[in-house]
């Protein structure tokens, strides 16, 4: 009675070993040596003595760690139950068992300092992207605040072109200027010579007078006196004329020369500066349009550049998901391991049992408990759900909250 | 700078765990069963925050709270339970032994900074 309740415990053990630990990834090996002590272990159940071997360690026994637990065999105990190996059997199940959950451990922490690397250093990145994007919009705004340089640029182009036009255009009217006074002046010269003329005529009219008023004797004595007068004043306007021809000279002269200066310069620069003073207006002109032009191309090189980090930046927030999913699928070696640990809490159990070698009235109803506690013992389905799926089941769900 | 204990049997949650409390700038103590984290917090540490497993071998997680809650000195540290989303029953449990709340795992990372600002608002 006592062996067949070990024998379903047993085979209820093995199942759970491989359906489960089989299906949650266990290491090949693993599985396959728990196949080998359960057949083992089965064959022995059945009452077929087992072969006795002295201790010894196996050929390939694991080096690399010290917690990896060497699968020696034990000597038989002196007393026990009918099967006299089914305790040393138990005890290398149990270290297998152990084994299994150490390379579980490590394998899982392996591969999360891993996935917790590659984590650190795409979280990194995305660090540096949202710098790149706080950058942009640094720029964006330093742009922006440029606007108001740009319209101060503007005005002072719009203000140096209206200075060259200005330039210009009194460039323009000193030339007339200058054309205008020599006309006057010519002018000036010639009601000169009209009134110098005239001069010599009232001369000639008041001799003329002078001789009228002697043959006229005493009663023209008076008016020999004014003719003498007028005489008097033309000659006097007479000799004005002659002062001021050298001045109108001089100043003809003055004008004429400066004139000449005017345009031998323009002569000798053909219009070189009428035409600098347009070739800059246009340079100003083409810098006010390459300004804008390159203000909107900028603004298009800004606006590109964020799209691109942003793109990178979702990608790299996607990989960190990513990680983060497979880190919480990572974690599913916790399910095996707890079921390891569930199975070599039984074995341990069993190898006491075994070598108690208590009555079967007092063993008995400890292996129902342990039976019933396996039967209708803790199950991981609800963490099973949360690790597979990457995270936790229904997302929808509060995956926190504070009492 | 806030001290965080986590506990939990499972080195992977206490690897992962201690990453993102480290990169949300607080101090991470770590013990692998409620028993080591009871001797931690006798032995003079002083966490200003626990985050606990509930299934955990020997004292699960609602008698680690019921143990600390049972010292002065915590009486008022805010304690939070890591469960899987069915253990309703388990967060009972948890409430009933002190604890300010829970979490599951695997824990959001933006869920759980948000609930410690709200908790450690000192940082």
């Amino acid at each position: 009675m006592r062996v067949r309740a070990i024998r379903t415990l047993l085979a209820g053990l093995m199942l759970a070993a491989l359906s489960g630990m089989g299906a949650l990834l266990l290491p090949p090996l693993a599985v396959a040596g728990l196949v080998l002590v359960a057949a083992v272990l089965t064959l022995h159940l059945t009452g077929r003595p087992p072969a006795p071997a002295p201790p010894e360690a196996p050929p390939d026994a694991p080096e690399e760690s010290a917690r990896i637990l060497p699968l020696v065999r034990q000597p038989p105990p002196a007393v026990g139950l009918s099967a006299p190996h089914l305790a040393a059997l138990m005890e290398i199940l149990e270290r297998l068992a152990l084994n299994a959950v150490e390379d579980t451990n490590r394998s899982s922490t392996d591969f999360i300092t891993r996935l917790m690397d590659i984590e650190t250093r795409v979280s990194s990145a995305n660090h540096q992207h949202s710098a790149a994007l706080a950058e942009l919009t640094q720029i964006d705004a330093m742009a922006e605040g440029h606007a108001d340089d740009r319209t101060v640029i503007d005005e002072a182009i719009n203000t140096a072109i209206g200075f060259n036009q200005s330039i210009q255009v009194e460039y323009a009217a000193s030339t007339n200027a200058l054309q205008e006074v020599e006309t006057s002046i010519s002018e000036l010269h010639k009601e000169l010579g009209t009134i110098s003329r005239i001069a010599k005529e009232i001369d000639l009219l008041s001799i003329n007078a002078a001789i009228a008023a002697a043959r006229a004797g005493e009663a023209g004595a008076g008016f020999s006196v004014i003719a003498q007068a007028i005489r008097g004043l033309a000659l006097e306007t007479h000799n004005m004329t002659l002062r001021m021809e050298p001045l109108l000279q001089s100043a003809r002269g003055t004008v004429q020369s400066h004139a000449a200066r005017k345009q031998d310069s323009r002569d000798r620069h053909k219009g070189e500066i009428g035409q600098r003073l347009a070739d800059q207006v246009t340079l100003l002109e083409s810098m006010r349009v390459k300004l804008r032009q390159l203000a909107t191309d900028y603004a298009a090189l800004i606006e590109n550049n964020r799209a691109d980090v942003e793109h990178s930046q979702q990608a790299g927030q996607d990989v960190e998901q990513a990680i983060r999913a497979a880190m919480a699928t990572a974690q599913y070696g916790d399910i095996i391991r707890q079921q390891i640990e569930t199975i070599i809490g039984c074995l341990k159990t069993l190898r006491a049992v075994s070598e108690r070698g208590a009555p079967l009235a007092e063993t008995e109803p400890e292996l129902e408990r342990l039976l019933g506690g396996l039967s209708g013992g803790y199950v991981m389905d609800s963490q099973r759900r949360a690790h597979a799926g990457g995270g936790p089941g229904t997302p929808e769900e509060p995956q926190v909250e504070l009492f | 700078m806030s001290t965080i204990l986590i506990v939990d049997d499972s080195p992977t949650v206490l690897m992962s765990m201690e990453q993102l409390l480290s990169r949300f700038g607080y101090g991470v103590m770590k013990a692998a069963s409620a028993e080591e984290a009871l001797r931690s917090v006798s032995g003079g540490s002083r966490p200003n925050l626990v985050i606990t497993d509930f299934n955990m071998p020997g004292k699960n997680g609602a008698e680690l709270i019921r143990a600390l809650r049972a010292m002065a000195q915590h009486r008022f540290t805010p304690m939070l339970v890591l469960t899987t989303e069915s253990q309703r029953d388990r967060r009972e449990e948890a409430k009933a032994a002190g604890a300010t709340g829970w979490l599951v795992k695997p824990a959001d990372p933006v869920q759980l900074e948000s609930v410690l600002k709200k908790l450690l608002p000192n940082g």
